[in-house]
């Protein structure tokens, strides 16, 4: 064995200190090597001035240690606690946020409404759908599409009553000139019922 | 009666075994956080944070690991959660009580500076060099246990330790407290 790898086994040798050294080659090196048996003095000696600095006597407070275990506890079962409330309301937020967003409760003079579903979408009234604005909200195309449409619309409409207005003026000469002959015969028979009336009568005086 | 037998008396129980351990625990925990943090005043404190920790986790114990890698680990972090909350460097002890009354004020004196300058050198190591020289030199842990407790391998906890060793010699060499002002 060297010195440099005697020096290098010191610290862990010397911090088996207090037991024998089981190491024969470095006893060995120890007794031909004064300069490696000073260093190894001096580490025992270090040893001794390290054991120089005392130690404090500690006695453990074990009625207080209990007490703070105690409030300890109890602090944290009153944060579990707190903890707990606080997911049970933010729980019950949600609960309610989502309940609301699919419940509809509607209360008007008249009617009482609970509905359960998805959100109502709005109806527009015919109203609202043929209102001005509603035609102006319509693409300029789709307008002069629909006016068109309305103006044939209207076209037939007028030809139709004017077919109609001809066929009644027609049907109304008919029945004139039906109704005149009628009257012509009506006419004629109490004529000719008149003259037999006056021949009878005559009949009778020259047979009395 | 073993730590582990203790512990189990505890879990089942019996509050009388839970003393018994911090009175066997109570001074090796004592010391190695005074070495560790180099702060007497704050011992008292941490030894009493390491002790509610282990009473508050004892029920969360496994019982395949070894108790007292257990309570130093309680205990290291300790020690940094006040490390991290006072935030300023652990400073030797002054008023440190010498044990021998009966030695000559000349002789209390040189310990006391003797007893501090160790502490100076101790509290200026680096934080992992100490840590490791205190829990093999103090605490006599082995070099697995502590590679256990620090989560490095155990051959940087042996570098480690021989570092921290070199860097006190020096450190007390400088401070006139060298092996050979001592033996002279």
């Amino acid at each position: 064995m060297n010195c440099t790898t005697c020096r290098s086994q010191m610290p862990l040798l010397y911090s088996r200190m207090g037991d024998e050294i089981d190491d024969p080659e470095f006893r060995a090196h120890l007794v031909l090597c004064p300069g490696c048996l000073q260093e190894w003095q001096e580490f025992a000696q270090l040893g001794n001035l390290l054991d120089a600095n005392p130690e404090p006597r500690v006695a453990v407070d074990l009625v207080g240690l209990y007490r703070r275990a105690a409030l300890l506890e109890a602090r944290r079962g009153r944060r579990w606690r707190w903890l707990g409330m606080a997911a049970a309301l933010l729980l019950l937020l949600g609960g309610s946020i989502a309940l609301m967003a699919r419940l509809e409760l509607r209360l008007t003079r008249h009617e009482l409404a609970l509905r359960w579903g998805e959100p109502r979408t709005p109806i527009v009234s015919a109203i609202e759908r043929t209102s001005p604005a509603a035609a102006n909200a319509l693409p300029p195309g789709k307008r002069e599409e629909q006016i068109e449409v309305l103006s044939a619309m209207v076209r037939a409409l007028i030809q139709e009553l004017q077919t109609v207005d001809i066929r009644q003026r027609r049907d109304r000469a008919d029945m004139d000139l039906r109704v005149s002959g009628l009257q012509e015969q009506t006419l004629k028979r109490w004529l000719t019922l008149q003259k037999d009336l006056e021949a009878l009568y005559v009949l009778t005086q020259k047979g009395d | 009666m073993s730590d582990a037998e203790l512990l189990r008396l505890w879990r089942d129980g019996n509050a009388a075994a839970f003393e018994a351990l911090v009175v066997r625990w109570q001074q090796p925990m004592g010391r190695f956080l005074y070495r560790y943090t180099g702060n007497e005043e704050s011992v008292g404190d941490l030894c009493q944070e390491v002790f509610l920790r282990l009473y508050r986790a004892g029920p969360r114990y496994r019982e395949s690991g070894v108790f007292s890698s257990w309570l130093y680990r309680i205990a290291i972090n300790v020690a940094r959660d006040a490390g991290r909350r006072s935030r300023r460097p652990s400073l030797s002890l002054v008023n440190q009580e010498i044990v021998d009354n009966a030695a000559g004020a000349e002789a209390i004196c040189q310990q006391q500076e003797l007893a501090d300058c160790v502490a100076d050198a101790l509290a200026l190591l680096p934080e992992p060099l100490r840590m490791v020289l205190v829990l093999r030199h103090y605490e006599r842990l082995h070099f697995e246990e502590i590679a256990r407790l620090t989560g490095t391998p155990a051959s940087t906890a042996k570098s480690r330790f021989a570092a921290a060793l070199g860097k006190l010699r020096a450190h007390l060499c400088r401070s006139g407290y060298g092996p050979e002002e001592t033996t002279s």
